[in-house]
């Protein structure tokens, strides 16, 4: 071999070592910089959505659930024909094609097309508009996954399938699942979910490859919640608030449904209400809690905590008479009237009457510190800490106005002094159960998602504020206030005593600070069985017309409520008149709760509609809670007609519309000839 | 012992097939979830193992019938065989002819496979380097005489591979006649006055695109740019550092899952490096090594000078193509787009490969036995014995 050939052969020899140098050092003892690089580039980390807790009522029923949708993006950078693919998408998601490609023209790597679809609608969209997109270019004919730039992304929805059923007490979510209103924003760290995050391995198009660890049990679930609330209470609630608020053209109400001995909250109803599917739709006012959000004058509701302090007090006896001076009495300066002219009235007459004038003598006799500590200790002026965000802790006149006589006297009649509804039923439940104040509570429950408790609400007693002896008293005088002649009457129910007190407040004018002459809060507070209460129920209509007081407005619509619960609940009527009122409750129950056994778990998953004749609205709502589908009810009573048929096959989303007549036993019978 | 002319076929062939097996195996961990993935080849995995298989079948066919047909032929055909090669070079420039990839045209489509004449030109322009070394003699001064045309065909063909472009091509098809013309024994200075109007003309060449000043920037600091001009480099830096010692084990490494670009041609090495590790990048490095080694072997025992300077050519190109494109995966050298020779996928550098490498085998059988004469002593030529050979059917 040449001397020259060699030098080549060895010069290629050379750059052999060379390469082998340089690999070891590369790859035996490593350069820093690279190896750090490489390890970094193939992890990635991928959120998990977790799926938000359920709200459940006490008997077990959603109230709220999260449903898996999909929603549609394009990223318009990767689209060929965008103008395509706008007037493409535009019918499948109900938006303009015109509006879609302006969007799609915007420099942005990724926009929403329509979030939330059902899964199988949003998938179907996109394969028609990715299958039609491919035919316009000779190269992906046929192929339509070649075409980028559409997709469709998991995105859990909320959906709440009795809609407007407790919905300002329940609240919603943003469409990122976030709580926005109600329980879903006092209690969304519990109901949100952790946010878990799953380490994978990704190629460099960003495409997940496998675990990078084995499988691990993601509890990034939301916890479930279970609330104090019956949804059937719920729903009886609100039909007859919303019955008394329209009736009397009324601005809105709020409904009560407490369970006194334990501070439950079993029904907390608006109105007027909102559908929390669509939160957007609803005016900002009507998705307000106004039972813990709202403060109003309670007028003559609050003569009762007038008349239990002075009981309490010891600064007056239950037989004492006080002369009601004939409907006007000048006090310290001012002329307070009594709607009646009244002479002389016991102590129990005076609240039966509702005697401004009577409550401001008996509010004479009592110490204005103590006055104001009792007023204190019922939990007015301050916030009854329920679990529910936004509540406000109404107005009490400082501790020093009780030494001005008038003031003291307007509040001792529930002027000059504000309360939430909460408020005045929580205190109520204190004055009925034997003098304890319950703290109110709306949860029931919470489970973490493996099932195991976290928490449990339990009744607290806050303090005592009278002994069980006045409590007994105050029942006992509460009891006549709904007597034949009482302000109360219409409050009576056949076959259970009953107790309460009416309310009618002026409302002070916005702005001049003055009492306005026609706008009132009509209101009614009550309970049952007068001896064991186990119902508190209050009603607050604002701004009757027509009607102004409480003991036409609010009290029959607190009769009709105490009526379905406590036939609902299994409450047993006062023996005493048993028998005079069995017909009547018979009449209600079959409208009220009947329970039909109906099958909701059908084959292979396909929905089909349920029979809902003959069933009352709380049920029909109840069964058809468990499809997604839109239902729409319309009257009142038992269910009579329905779409689709029963046996049809139901789509999701699809609307099914139920109407409902008050002629139970013609329907019922109808049915059965039927089946 | 000996090592005869037999076993230096034998070790020629070993090496290929190797080489090719182990390419073979290589492409298919390299593109199998690529072409899996990927509605242009079908989601078949196996689409480039495949084809490559095919390819290999043809030019192992070629290879055993080359080394059949005695290596004069091309000596008493050259300038036909230059001037055809020309032409299809010329096709590369023909719309509707051509094949463009990565904004390089430099295949000729011919519909079901493509074919790169750059790869036939790299060892025709050798074969005529070899034929004008053995009309000049062996005497250096006929050097300039003898220089001028070579060069003048050098640099038609090399312009016209550089238009495509194809600079690696260029390198390569330069840096290999120069070893020849080197080893031919042509004076210092002409050398020197070649190799350094090559370096200047490659200046000027990245000097006057932006994107190759840009690569080379890139080359220098890789990891500035990581995402952009510096992308490949870094990414087949990470591939070597994955592999360590002895590798992932093949089919575990990631750069092929899309982070490497071009990893089935131009870094199909920087896959060894990861799936094989050091042992493997060592092994191959070796390969090839040996291969340039044995054909010196064949070169020095060959029958005629034009068989001595093609087996020289053929062997030199193949060694320095193959170190080139371990240096580029290294980032020992910039990037420029060249293939392993034998290993990476494409049907025109595998069977143009092993075709060159049944030439050399050929040239190994009609050669001496063993050498006589020891080494560094200049054999006199029996000018007849050309003749004497078996003619080319």
């Amino acid at each position: 071999m040449t001397s020259r050939a060699r030098l080549v052969l060895y010069g290629l020899l050379s750059l052999y070592l060379l390469i082998v140098l340089r690999a070891f050092h590369i790859q035996v003892l490593g350069v820093k910089g690279i190896r750090e690089r490489g390890a970094k580039q193939y992890c990635t980390s991928i959120p998990l959505l977790p799926k938000r807790g359920v709200i459940l009522d006490r008997t077990g029923s959603e109230l709220a659930v999260s449903i898996a949708t999909k929603s549609i993006f394009v990223q318009p950078g990767k689209l060929k024909f965008p103008d395509k693919a706008a007037a493409l998408l535009a019918p499948r998601v109900s938006r303009s094609a015109k509006e879609l490609s302006k969007r799609f023209a915007a420099d942005k790597g990724f926009v929403w097309v329509r979030r939330q679809m059902p899964s199988t609608a949003a998938d179907e969209a996109v394969r028609e508009v990715k299958e039609a997109l491919a035919e316009l270019d000779p190269e992906t004919r046929g192929k339509a996954s070649a075409i980028d730039g559409i997709g469709t992304v998991e995105e859990p929805k909320r959906f709440y399938p009795n809609r407007e059923l407790a919905s300002s007490l329940i609240g919603f979510t943003n469409l990122d699942s976030e709580g926005m209103e109600g329980i879903e924003l006092s209690l969304n760290k519990y109901l949100h979910g952790e946010r878990a995050v799953l380490m994978c391995e990704r190629d460099a198009h960003g495409r997940l490859i496998v675990p990078a660890s084995s499988p691990v049990e993601f509890n990034s679930n939301g916890h479930a919640v279970t609330l104090t609330i019956d949804r059937n209470i719920q729903h009886i609630a609100e039909s007859e608030l919303d019955a008394a608020v329209e009736k009397y053209h009324a601005r809105g109400g709020a409904a009560l449904v407490l369970a006194p001995k334990s501070g439950e909250i079993l029904a907390m109803a608006n109105s007027p209400s909102f559908n929390p599917n669509a939160p957007g739709d609803a005016p900002v006012g009507a998705r307000r809690d106004r039972a813990i959000t709202d403060c109003f004058e309670p007028g003559s509701t609050f003569k009762v905590f007038t008349m239990a302090s002075a009981l309490e007090m010891g600064a007056v006896g239950a037989s004492d008479r006080f002369f009601c001076e004939n409907g006007a009495y000048r006090y310290a300066g001012r002329v307070i009237h009594d709607t009646h002219k009244y002479g002389w009235l016991t102590a129990p007459e005076i609240l039966k009457y509702s005697s401004n004038i009577g409550i401001t003598k008996i509010n004479e006799k009592m110490d204005g510190n103590r006055y104001y500590d009792m007023i204190r200790a019922f939990g007015f002026g301050s916030r009854e800490g329920v679990e529910l965000p936004g509540e406000i802790s109404g107005i009490v006149p400082s501790r020093d106005a009780f030494g001005k006589h008038i003031r003291r006297a307007t509040v001792s009649f529930g002027q000059g002094i504000s309360v939430t509804a909460l408020q005045l039923a929580a205190a109520m439940g204190a004055i009925v159960n034997g003098g304890r104040v319950m703290k109110p509570y709306v949860v029931r429950e919470i489970r973490d998602p493996k099932g195991k408790t976290v928490y449990s609400g339990q009744p607290k007693e806050l303090r005592r504020v009278l002994s069980p002896k006045t409590s007994a008293r105050m029942r006992e005088i509460l009891g006549k206030v709904v007597e034949e002649d009482g302000t109360g009457t219409q409050a009576r129910i056949r076959g259970f005593l009953v107790g309460g007190k009416t309310g009618t407040a002026q409302k002070v004018e916005p702005g001049t600070g003055k009492y306005s002459p026609t706008r009132r809060t009509a209101s009614f507070i009550g309970f049952l069985p007068l001896e064991d209460p186990e119902l508190l129920i209050l009603v607050v209509v604002d701004e009757p017309r027509g009607q102004v007081y409480g003991g036409v407005v609010a009290a029959p619509a607190f009769n009709q409520i105490a009526v379905k619960t406590a036939y609902y609940l299994g409450i047993q009527p006062t023996e005493a008149v048993a028998s005079a009122l069995s017909h009547r409750i018979e009449a209600v129950a079959p409208a009220a709760v009947r329970v039909t056994p109906v099958s909701t778990a059908s084959p292979a998953g396909v929905m089909i509609m349920p029979d809902l004749a003959g069933l009352s609205m709380g049920r029909a709502v109840d069964i058809m809670g468990r499809y997604s589908v839109k239902l729409s009810l319309k009257g009142s009573g038992v269910a009579c007609a329905q779409t689709p048929a029963p046996g049809a096959v139901l789509v999701p989303g699809e609307e099914c519309s139920v109407v409902f007549a008050a002629e139970p036993q013609l329907r019922l019978s109808a049915n059965k000839e039927k089946r | 012992m000996r090592i005869g002319k037999r076993h230096e076929n034998m070790i020629l062939a070993l090496c290929a097939a190797a080489l090719t097996v182990l390419g073979l195996l290589m492409i298919y961990s390299a593109t199998n979830v690529m072409a899996g993935s990927s509605p242009r080849y079908g989601y078949d995995p196996a689409y480039f193992f495949k084809r490559q298989v095919l390819f290999l079948a043809i030019g192992a066919s070629l290879s055993v019938f080359l080394s059949r047909v005695d290596h004069d032929f091309y000596r008493r055909r050259i300038l036909w065989i230059l001037v055809a090669t020309f032409a299809l070079l010329a096709l590369v420039y023909v719309p509707g002819v051509r094949h463009t990839a990565n904004g390089a045209s430099r295949w000729i489509n011919l519909r079901l496979f493509t074919f790169q004449p750059s790869e036939l030109a790299k060892f025709v322009l050798i074969a005529y380097a070899a034929y004008a070394i053995d009309r000049k003699g062996e005497n250096p001064k006929e050097g300039y005489r003898a220089f001028l045309p070579m060069l003048a065909v050098m640099a038609v063909f090399v312009a016209a591979i550089l238009k495509e472009p194809d600079f690696g091509m260029a390198i390569v098809i330069l840096a290999s006649f120069l070893a020849i013309v080197f080893i031919a024994g042509f004076p210092w200075k002409l050398l020197a006055a070649f190799a350094g109007a090559g370096a200047l003309g490659a200046a000027a060449l990245i000097a006057a695109k932006p994107y190759r000043v840009a690569r080379l920037q890139a080359f220098l600091d890789p990891f500035s740019q990581a995402q952009a001009a510096g992308y490949q480099v870094v990414q087949s830096l990470i591939a070597f550092s994955n592999g360590g010692l002895l590798g992932t084990g093949v089919g575990s490494g990631r750069q092929k899952l899309f982070y490497l670009p071009e990893i089935h041609t131009d870094y199909i090495f920087s896959v060894i490096g990861e799936e094989l590790g050091f042992a493997g990048v060592v092994l191959v490095g070796a390969c090839f090594v040996t291969m340039v080694w044995v054909g010196y072997r064949i070169a020095r025992r060959a029958r005629d000078p034009f068989g001595k300077y093609l087996a020289m050519g053929i062997s030199s190109t193949i060694g320095i193509q193959a170190l080139m494109n371990m240096m580029v995966g290294l980032k020992m050298l910039p990037p420029k787009g060249m293939v392993l020779p034998l290993l990476s996928y494409g049907g025109s550098s595998l069977i143009l490969h092993l075709a060159a490498i049944g030439v050399l085998m050929n040239i190994s059988l009609k050669g001496a036995d063993v050498l006589v004469a020891s080494d560094g002593h200049r054999r006199g030529w029996d000018r007849r014995a050309r003749f004497s050979g078996d003619r080319p059917c």
